[in-house]
């Protein structure tokens, strides 16, 4: 029922704000929208974007269906290059894992997109990066780290991945000398590399660690969030590097480049309504995976700043 | 934990449960049968219609999927010696002589109740480590991988046939196209020759799709007839239930093929495909006529099916342990659980022991009424072996090409199932042996991550692979494979063995 007097209101606004508007917006979306994702089908970033596709819909000046096209590859690389590649028509957008899908080309890989051209739309959701430790560790505090003789081994994914960098960053800022064990697939492969012992640290968001957190798998050391989940865990900010605060995966969604601002406009305030939706809220509820979002605008913002700290902190370790 | 279980089987034995678990195995089999399509495409089809469902029905569904897969996918290499899934290459190598002799109903009859078998004792082989899981899931890791993917390379020299010389050149050649690609330690682009559909490396699907269906539907073109050479004067087709019987028989290997699998299957980032090749390998071993692997032993069909289904079970005991899936499906899977709002973790088995067991049990009866319904159409299956080339070769070639195109919407991967078909075609043609170069092509990735990672483990020392029990007895057993025959051919002087391809 509510969903039938939303589109009859939709309706009525599409033909109000017809008439004012330019044409590109006024018959905005006549066909049925393409949601990339550059994640396998399964896990927790795909759940969240088809649980916002799936309602997404409706909250669009007319109803079409938003569908989910999961397109892995290359770290994110093969959908991000068809999103800069598509029509700005607004009827191809894509799910951006940010910092993972900047960092090829901060570090100064050549890759087929410009993530700095993308058009932001919204954030769904974000989680800082902790540091853990494995449980047998001796480490328990940062002066241990840097009074460590033999180099701290972190595993992380391969060069020009997230995990990579910011374990370099990590190491640069606290001043520790440390070695990588590296070349597994993603978060869950190096989180059971330091389950198992393969490396002693490993730097991972916030949600995906402090479940092993708790149940006495792993050991806490540092977050990066701003107020700890953990309760009692020291923060980045507490040891003395607050430009660090805040470092942590971020859950974006971009159009392709030149996307005219009304379709952009429309997009972005779907997607805010999308999230607020029962439903979806039901849905993060349940699965414990809260929303954190902001809109185009305010991404954009965040996006460029967090590059300017990535760029110079990676400029510190020579790329490693 | 009895009061769980008990509740599942309770939802699962009634009028609704059953009916998802029989509409899970029946889209199971499909998507198994087809080459190309598996059962991570079927998961992640399903979970759009899951919406809405209650999670344990949508649990039974993928359960039903997951347990009937494996079986589906061994019918088409059975029958056209084309993998239905990568898990099932292996049992094209005997399945497919044995079609040819005329026994596809034997072989048919074998692979179903060996599946059946297989995917129980991983239940069972779940069921006994769960208060281990964690341990067990801990001891394996890169040094391990690293020893168990030399023995499976090692299996090259086994695989060759009489021709040493052209096995190792195949097996190289396989190697290095597994080396293509993003190197996952340095991060660098390797020998993909500027084209950015190689980035992550050949994609394994559509190389054995082209390598086995696409070559072996060029080759009865030219060969014309039907995949059965034995032309009408064979009498009869032999019964399916020669083939129950065989695996009856022949209980060490299902044993040791459910073991593998159900351990393979327990390790994250190996897959069912190494599973599968490693107990086809160790079949071979253990055989007292290993030279008659290749040309239709049947134990060539067991071995590699009991391994396929036993993984699930064993891919469940990471997932319990620590939420971490030990199976591409089981990752997909995991996704699932997500989207109904449940959050899978290393306390999983603590908050939702109601939806693991589901998972079991609907794991654990699915493949047994995937191995029935197989049973029960085996006969007419087999029929297929007796279809002219004119009407299978445009049939099976269509169906292949779709569903390559459907796993991942990308024109590319036909293109690449179409080269490695002629490739195929070609090796079949001058006697090279498809063998070497897919175990090289399925094992080189894993060889060459694990070595890395476990010379970054101990900083650079080779001891590494010594001083662990696990990884050293792997190595000794690897050098004996490759220097008992050896002594042996050298104290006996035969002479060498006739070619196989």
């Amino acid at each position: 029922m509510a969903a039938r007097h939303l589109f009859a209101a939709a309706c009525a606004a599409v033909i109000l704000i017809g008439a004012v508007l330019p044409a590109t917006a006024a018959s905005y979306p006549e066909r049925n929208i393409t949601f990339l994702v550059p994640f396998k089908t399964g896990g927790g970033y795909d759940a969240t974007v088809r649980t916002v596709a799936k309602v997404l819909g409706k909250y669009l000046p007319n109803e079409v269906d938003v569908r989910p096209l999961n397109l892995p590859g290359g770290g994110g690389r093969k959908a991000y290059t068809k999103l800069y590649n598509a029509k700005p028509d607004g009827y191809t957008i894509a799910a951006f894992a940010y910092p993972g899908g900047a960092m090829p080309q901060i570090v100064g890989e050549t890759v087929g997109y410009d993530f700095e051209k993308l058009t932001w739309l919204a954030r769904l959701s974000q989680s800082a990066y902790m540091v853990a430790l494995n449980k047998e560790s001796k480490i328990g505090s940062l002066a241990d780290l840097r009074g460590r003789e033999l180099p701290v081994k972190i595993a992380s994914s391969g060069l020009g991945s997230t995990s990579f960098a910011v374990t370099a960053i990590f190491a640069k800022a606290v001043g520790f000398k440390m070695a990588r064990v590296t070349g597994y697939e993603g978060s869950r492969e190096y989180t059971l590399g330091v389950l198992r012992g393969d490396a002693e640290m490993v730097i991972g968001t916030v949600e995906g660690l402090s479940r092993f957190v708790e149940s006495g798998d792993l050991k806490p050391l540092i977050t990066f969030e701003a107020k700890p989940t953990i309760p009692g865990l020291l923060t980045v900010r507490e040891a003395g590097f607050p430009e660090l605060e805040g470092m942590g995966a971020q859950r974006l969604v971009a159009a392709p480049p030149t996307l005219p601002d009304d379709i952009r406009q429309i997009l972005s305030d779907a997607i805010q309504k999308a999230i607020s939706d029962p439903d979806s809220q039901a849905w993060a509820e349940k699965a414990n995976r809260p929303f954190d979002p902001l809109d185009g605008t305010a991404v954009e913002r965040e996006v460029s700043k967090g590059s300017f700290i990535l760029k110079r902190y990676i400029e510190a370790v020579g790329k490693d | 934990m009895f009061e769980s279980l008990i509740d599942a089987a309770g939802l699962l034995f009634t009028l609704n449960g059953g009916m998802w678990l029989a509409l899970g195995a029946i889209i199971g089999l499909l998507f198994g049968v087809i080459p190309g399509l598996g059962g991570t495409t079927a998961i992640a089809l399903m979970i759009p219609f899951t919406f809405g469902r209650e999670p344990y029905e949508a649990i039974t569904l993928m359960g039903g999927v997951m347990g009937a897969v494996p079986f589906g996918g061994s019918v088409s290499a059975i029958l056209l010696n084309t993998p239905g899934t990568a898990p099932n290459t292996a049992t094209c190598f005997d399945g497919y002589p044995l079609a040819q002799q005329g026994k596809a109903g034997m072989a048919i009859g074998a692979a179903a109740t060996a599946s059946s078998l297989g995917g129980l004792i991983g239940v069972v082989f779940l069921a006994a480590m769960i208060p281990v899981a964690k341990q067990i899931v801990l001891l394996i890791g890169p040094p391990e991988f690293f020893a168990l993917a030399l023995l499976g390379i090692a299996g090259i020299a086994l695989s060759t046939g009489g021709n040493l010389l052209r096995g190792l050149i195949c097996g190289a050649a396989g190697l290095g196209l597994a080396f293509v690609g993003y190197d996952g330690v340095s991060g660098g682009v390797r020998f993909t020759g500027g084209i950015g559909y190689l980035w992550d490396g050949v994609p394994l699907v559509p190389a054995l799709t082209g390598i086995f269906a696409i070559t072996e539907m060029i080759n009865l073109t030219v060969k014309g007839g039907t995949v059965f050479g034995g032309g009408q004067a064979t009498p009869k087709i032999s019964r399916v239930s020669d083939g129950v019987k065989s695996v009856l028989r022949q209980y060490p290997v299902v044993l040791q093929g459910s073991l593998i699998g159900a351990v393979v299957g327990a390790v994250p980032g190996i897959g069912g495909t190494v599973a599968s090749f490693l107990s086809y390998t160790s079949a071979v071993l253990v055989s007292k006529h290993p030279e008659s692997f290749g040309k239709g032993d049947i134990a060539g069909v067991i071995a590699p099916e009991s391994a396929n289904n036993a993984k699930e079970g064993g891919a469940l005991i990471p997932t319990l342990a620590f939420g971490i899936p030990g199976s591409a499906e089981m990752a997909v899977f995991l996704g699932v659980l997500v989207l109904h709002g449940l959050e899978p973790g290393p306390l999983m088995l603590v908050e939702n022991e109601g939806v693991v067991f589901s998972l079991i049990l609907a794991l654990a009866v699915a493949c047994v009424i995937a191995s029935l319904i197989g049973l029960a159409v085996a006969r007419w299956a087999a029929l297929l072996t007796r279809v002219d080339v004119h009407l299978l070769v445009p049939t099976v070639v269509s169906v292949a090409f779709i569903g390559v195109y459907a796993l991942r919407s990308s024109i590319e991967d036909v293109v690449m199932a179409l080269i490695f078909g002629i490739l195929g075609y070609l090796m079949v043609r001058f006697d090279y042996p498809r063998i070497s170069l897919v175990i090289g092509l399925v094992l080189g990735e894993i060889a060459e991550v694990s070595f890395h990672q476990s010379l970054m483990m101990s900083e650079g020392s080779w001891t590494i692979f010594f001083t662990r029990s696990i990884t050293l007895g792997l190595l000794v057993t690897t050098l004996a494979i490759l220097v008992v025959p050896a002594i042996g051919a050298f104290a006996s002087r035969k002479p060498p063995e006739e070619d196989r391809s």
